[in-house]
């Protein structure tokens, strides 16, 4: 099946006085119709300037983007004129921010907000497109969505203005959700409301999610294929079943083993020592090398290639292999 | 039990809204904090877990003084502070010290790390200058930073070091009681564990009192002994850390511990998401009764009379009559 997203081999360079920094280095991301892909990183992974450059939202004049193969269903976004291009934000790919205030304009009212959208997109007369709108605001669960049309931004609450931007980016119906830490402001009994929103609408309309989260325990709810992100490079893929029963790169076995979840409570986190690298200043070797605990001397020189070890499942790591095996023999002896 | 070192008891804190030109009157009160007692003992590490507009800073700041009580009794090391001048609390100010969420709001951009380390020791103690690089140079030690870090600028660091930074700033008094306001909230997943661990360490080595701020409750789970559960103003439910979450009694606990995300795919999708409706009322309007009820799936016609007192059952306390008599009943086996 054709993918209803699909990013080969992503690269983006980022001019500054220092010369060039690669903030993604080698990122390839899949997502199917009706899938959810979860992407994980930390600050400088380079997980929120590959969604940007996915949407063609990077600033020519200072990021170059390469990639083998960009395309939204049948659509070749390489060679797409820009103005095509972005016809098609908003429309068959919407996209979702952190704070909801990067996408409302402050002094206008959200119900124009929401029927622009229509009226620009599907060409719609205005009161068509606010009937659309109210219903849309009804589906994200705002109470009273007629009168909620006339509320400027800043009269709603965080958790709400996360619910106005979904309804935004929902009323077109995209194929496509990118949506980068979209819960990660809000509070948890929120961001649970947030999350099944963006199910129920995924269920509804079978559009494909691509969810960008640090967050493991929302991977593990969300999830259907994950991509770990470390140091601009997709260092592990894999369905979210197998990323957690049997995590293939030191670094995401080293993360799982790191979060202060309450069902691990009375065991010592295992920290991961050191610092992610910053885009500058990446090590020549394995991007993870200097913080991981089964580094080799190769690891230091050597960066590991893409190592396909099943459909849908890669990893970068030399080492990989005899991890494994060491990791299950370990498990054995517990056990 | 471990002595008592610092307390709050029925302690309230209001924010008056004013109007008017001339001559201002309250037309509106913010009962940010209501009715809350807290104990903390030596050595002990209390949770305080709410969303936001629960009051839990405000609670915090109200037990360092850094914040005036409305009604209520404010206790550090057997002595009544709650109207202490200024001045007097200067005396007590070492012994009780904070770490905010946002390391770069405890470091002075201008100012380089071993100053800023120095600055409380400037300010309690007359040292000599060699003595004061010593002890700068110990404190840093003690947080995990290399003593060549007091030369650099905060911009230098990254987020995880600056907040190794206002730990070593927190712990420049050798305080008894730290209170932690949110400290891992700002930080890359990788490296709240290690400040985590850094924290339970620094409290087992100098046997330190914490009062732990926090929304995540899995980082509550792994340093603090006991935890309260604030909404609204109040406490709801205060325990044993591994009792609460084990088998939480309130309902608002119960719906925040399923609204927390499991970190096993399986158990996720089995379980879900349990959807809380609505958000947090505002402050300024409290429902009646329970400020809990509008949101409560047990509530009953009773619940909207008048806010629950926070019961002691043995080992637990719980502002709910409903869970308390379903709790006391014999469990059917």
């Amino acid at each position: 099946m054709t993918p209803a997203l699909q990013v080969e081999s992503l690269a983006v360079t980022f001019a500054s006085d220092r010369g060039p920094i690669a903030a993604v280095e080698d990122v390839s991301l899949r997502v199917a119709q009706g899938r959810t892909l979860c992407v994980v990183g930390e600050s400088g992974s380079g997980k929120s300037v590959s969604i940007l450059a996915t949407m063609g939202l990077l600033d020519p004049r200072r990021a170059t983007v390469r990639a083998t193969a960009l395309r939204l269903g049948d659509i070749d976004l390489l060679n797409l004129p820009a103005d095509q291009r972005r016809a098609l934000n908003g429309d068959r790919v919407a996209m979702v921010f952190q704070d909801p205030m990067t996408s409302l304009n402050p002094y206008l009212r959200i119900g124009t907000q929401l029927t622009e959208v229509l009226e620009v997109h599907r060409k719609m007369p205005r009161a068509l497109a606010a009937t659309h709108a109210i219903a849309m605001l009804h589906a994200v669960g705002i109470s009273a969505p007629t009168q909620r049309m006339r509320a400027y931004p800043h009269e709603l609450s965080g958790g709400m203005r996360q619910r106005v931007v979904l309804a935004m980016a929902l009323l077109c119906q995209p194929d496509v959700l990118l949506a980068d830490e979209p819960t990660t402001a809000l509070d948890v009994t929120i961001q649970a409301q947030v999350l099944q929103l963006i199910r129920d609408q995924q269920a509804q309309t079978g559009m494909a999610v691509v969810l960008v989260t640090h967050d493991m325990g929302v991977v593990a709810h969300m999830a259907d294929d994950v991509a770990v992100l470390y140091a601009g490079l997709v260092v592990e893929r894999a369905s979210v079943g197998d990323l957690f029963a049997a995590p293939r790169h030191p670094y995401t076995r080293a993360l799982l083993a790191s979060i202060p979840a309450t069902e691990s409570r009375g065991h010592r986190l295992q920290a991961i020592a050191g610092t992610p690298p910053s885009p500058a200043a990446r090590p020549p070797g394995c991007v993870f090398a200097p913080r991981c605990a089964s580094a080799q001397a190769l690891c230091l020189t050597t960066r590991p290639p893409e190592e396909t070890l099943a459909a849908d499942r890669t990893v970068r790591c030399f080492r990989h292999a005899e991890l494994a095996e060491l990791a299950e023999l370990a498990e054995r002896a517990d056990g | 039990m471990a002595e008592l070192l610092a307390q709050l008891i029925d302690v309230s804190v209001h924010f008056p809204v004013r109007d008017g030109l001339l001559l201002p009157r309250e037309v509106a009160r913010v009962r940010a904090v209501e009715r809350v007692s807290l104990a903390i003992h030596k050595g002990e590490a209390l949770g305080l877990v709410g969303e936001s507009g629960s009051g839990k800073s405000t609670t915090g700041r109200a037990l360092l003084r850094l914040q005036d009580v409305t009604t209520g009794r404010v206790q550090f090391a057997g002595e009544d502070i709650t109207h202490w001048p200024r001045q007097k609390l200067q005396a007590i100010r070492r012994r009780m010290t904070v770490v905010f969420q946002d390391p770069e709001a405890s470091c002075n951009p201008r100012m380089r790390i071993g100053d800023a380390v120095a600055e409380p020791l400037r300010v309690h103690e007359r040292l000599t200058h060699a003595e004061l690089q010593r002890r700068v140079g110990a404190l840093l030690d003690q947080v995990g930073l290399d003593t060549s870090f007091a030369l650099r600028w905060p911009h230098e660091l990254s987020g995880g070091q600056r907040q190794r930074v206002g730990i070593a700033r927190a712990l420049a008094t050798d305080p008894e009681l730290i209170v932690l306001d949110e400290p891992i909230s700002a930080l890359d997943v990788s490296i709240q564990a290690q400040v985590l661990n850094l924290l339970d360490d620094l409290r087992k080595q100098r046997g330190l009192s914490y009062l732990f701020i926090a929304h995540d409750l899995g980082a509550v789970a792994h340093l603090c002994d006991r935890v309260a559960v604030m909404y609204l103003g109040r406490v709801v439910e205060q325990g044993q850390v591994g009792d609460v979450i084990d088998a939480p009694l309130h309902p608002y606990t119960q719906a925040l511990l399923r609204s927390v995300p499991l970190h096993d795919p399986i158990a996720a999708r089995a379980r879900g998401l349990q959807v809380l409706d609505g958000e947090i009322p505002s402050p300024l309007a409290p429902p009646s009764g329970c400020a809990f009820h509008p949101r409560c799936r047990s509530a009953i016609p009773q619940c909207r009379q008048s806010p629950p007192e926070l019961a002691a059952l043995p080992t637990r306390q719980v502002a709910c009559p409903i869970a308390i008599r379903a709790a006391q009943l014999p469990i059917a086996s």
